[in-house]
């Protein structure tokens, strides 16, 4: 019943398609290699970092169309951190009427970066975090990369005016065993929201099979996030990458909705007109550099919009298309039939 | 009920990348208002305006310059929950007029201040 319910505003909202969320991909350099990176970043990067007067003009006819305040920038890379002038950007975003957050890996986020971005409004902010001491260096190739993310966490969660912020992990078999330890070290660091995700199979990770969860571990994890909730000691959720039959409602508030395209849109580093960065750049819908953001938003997007298109490979003859419409946007690309990997798969078998 | 009205009430943003959206404790608040000359109120242009949470937190902080009205506007962002009084610090650059500063609620209405100056002459 709640589930048709939801599906019919899915529809209205799909019609409605406002922007409300919107990444800009401002650089792609980043200052860490991961191995399960979805974006493929790199020290150095072949694309120049992203004027931010490229972007502001992108999106200044937001201005007239939407109300002040009510379109989220989210500032992405590779690692935001690396530029200099995000603080900067930040402010000005705000001036214009655009609360901003960013993803950060957490490496470069110390006191005096923390005080900036606060100072420039910044109201919402995500830290990856990949395992214990030993297992997230080893994600992160680079020792130290614990200690720094831990030191972004007690910044953030101690943090007043700070009005959102939540902590990620990525899970993989590598730091699957030690979900229940990092779940008490962030419940000690006063950490109030944690969202956990698998890794999809795009970018970096694409090469690496031993990074995707088999199919019991799946469940555990399902198991985990549902006991983790009913405890009520940290806000643990599994985030919006997947369609989960039994577990909807149970590992996180609402039904599975990918966004992507709908309400979400992005600016990729090389002024793409896209959703999600991770979604594959064969999706792109137009280019700030040639076309009217606005009218892009408005008048394209229709692979994101009517996903009928998607009904093809394992999802052809699916009894649960009607609720999961594919899967998530970046799970897949024009290269292969049908969604790369489905979750909800994982719960049956 | 409007279908906007519906999903923006239905709306449980749950990011699969980025960050999180429930930011309806985000407040953006607009101070603005005239600086004026305290003994004739003539309006005083290139005075400037800081204005920052009175409590000493890390937030956010703005500035302003007043224009040849001496009006100026700042605007003040943080948690609703958390900011209860701004700080306004305001400067004559040329050292004209005495520095002043003021403590205001922030929930008062800080649309339409009067900041009055007393030269140093």
């Amino acid at each position: 019943m709640l589930q048709t319910f939801h599906n019919y505003f899915r529809k209205k909202e799909t019609q409605l398609h406002e922007l409300n969320y919107l990444f800009w991909e401002c650089t792609q350099r980043c200052n860490l290699n991961c191995q399960h990176c979805g974006s493929d970043c790199l020290a150095s990067s072949r694309y120049k970092d992203m004027p931010f007067e490229d972007f502001l003009n992108a999106i200044k006819p937001l201005e007239t169309k939407y109300k002040r305040n009510s379109v989220l920038v989210v500032i992405t890379g590779g690692e935001p951190l690396v530029r200099p002038d995000l603080p900067d950007c930040g402010r000005q975003l705000r001036q214009h009427g655009f609360p901003w957050g960013i993803v950060s890996n957490g490496y470069a986020y110390d006191e005096v970066i923390h005080k900036k971005l606060m100072d420039a409004g910044m109201c919402s902010i995500t830290i990856s975090l990949d395992g214990m001491r030993d297992t997230h260096d080893a994600f992160r190739k680079r020792q130290g990369s614990f200690d720094h993310a831990l030191r972004a966490i007690d910044l953030i969660a101690n943090e007043k005016c700070l009005p959102t912020y939540d902590i990620v992990t990525c899970v993989s078999p590598m730091n699957f065993g030690e979900l229940e330890a990092i779940k008490q070290l962030l419940i000690e660091h006063k950490v109030k929201a944690w969202r956990l995700f698998t890794i999809a199979p795009i970018g970096r990770a694409a090469a690496d099979d031993g990074l995707q969860l088999n199919d019991a571990q799946f469940r555990q994890l399902m198991d985990f996030i549902v006991a983790t909730r009913k405890e009520g000691r940290i806000d643990c959720k599994f985030s919006c990458e997947a369609y989960v039959g039994p577990y909807e409602r149970k590992i996180r508030e609402w039904f599975y909705f990918c966004r992507a395209g709908i309400t979400i849109g992005s600016i990729l580093i090389d002024g793409s007109i896209s959703a999600c960065p991770n979604i594959d750049r064969s999706y792109v819908q137009g280019n700030i550099y040639q076309d009217d953001f606005l009218d892009v938003w408005e008048n394209r997007f229709q692979p994101f919009r009517d996903r009928q298109w998607m009904k093809t490979g394992q999802c052809a003859d699916c009894k649960v298309f009607k609720n999961c419409l594919g899967g998530a946007m970046h799970l897949h690309n024009k290269d292969a039939e049908g969604i790369l990997l489905c979750h909800y798969n994982k719960i049956k078998h | 009920m409007k279908a906007s009205a519906l999903t923006t009430v239905m709306f449980i943003m749950q990011a699969c990348y980025g960050v999180p959206k429930d930011i309806e404790d985000s407040v953006e608040i607009q101070i603005s208002g005239y600086v004026t000359d305290k003994a004739n109120g003539q309006p005083l242009s290139g005075i400037h305006l800081h204005v920052f949470h009175a409590d000493g937190w890390s937030g956010c902080h703005d500035f302003g310059i007043s224009d040849e009205n001496g009006y100026f506007e700042m605007r003040q962002w943080g948690n609703i929950h958390k900011i209860s009084q701004l700080t306004i610090e305001v400067e004559d650059e040329e050292a004209n007029y005495q520095p002043f500063d003021t403590l205001v609620m922030s929930d008062s209405d800080l649309s339409s201040l009067k900041i009055k100056l007393e030269s140093n002459q």
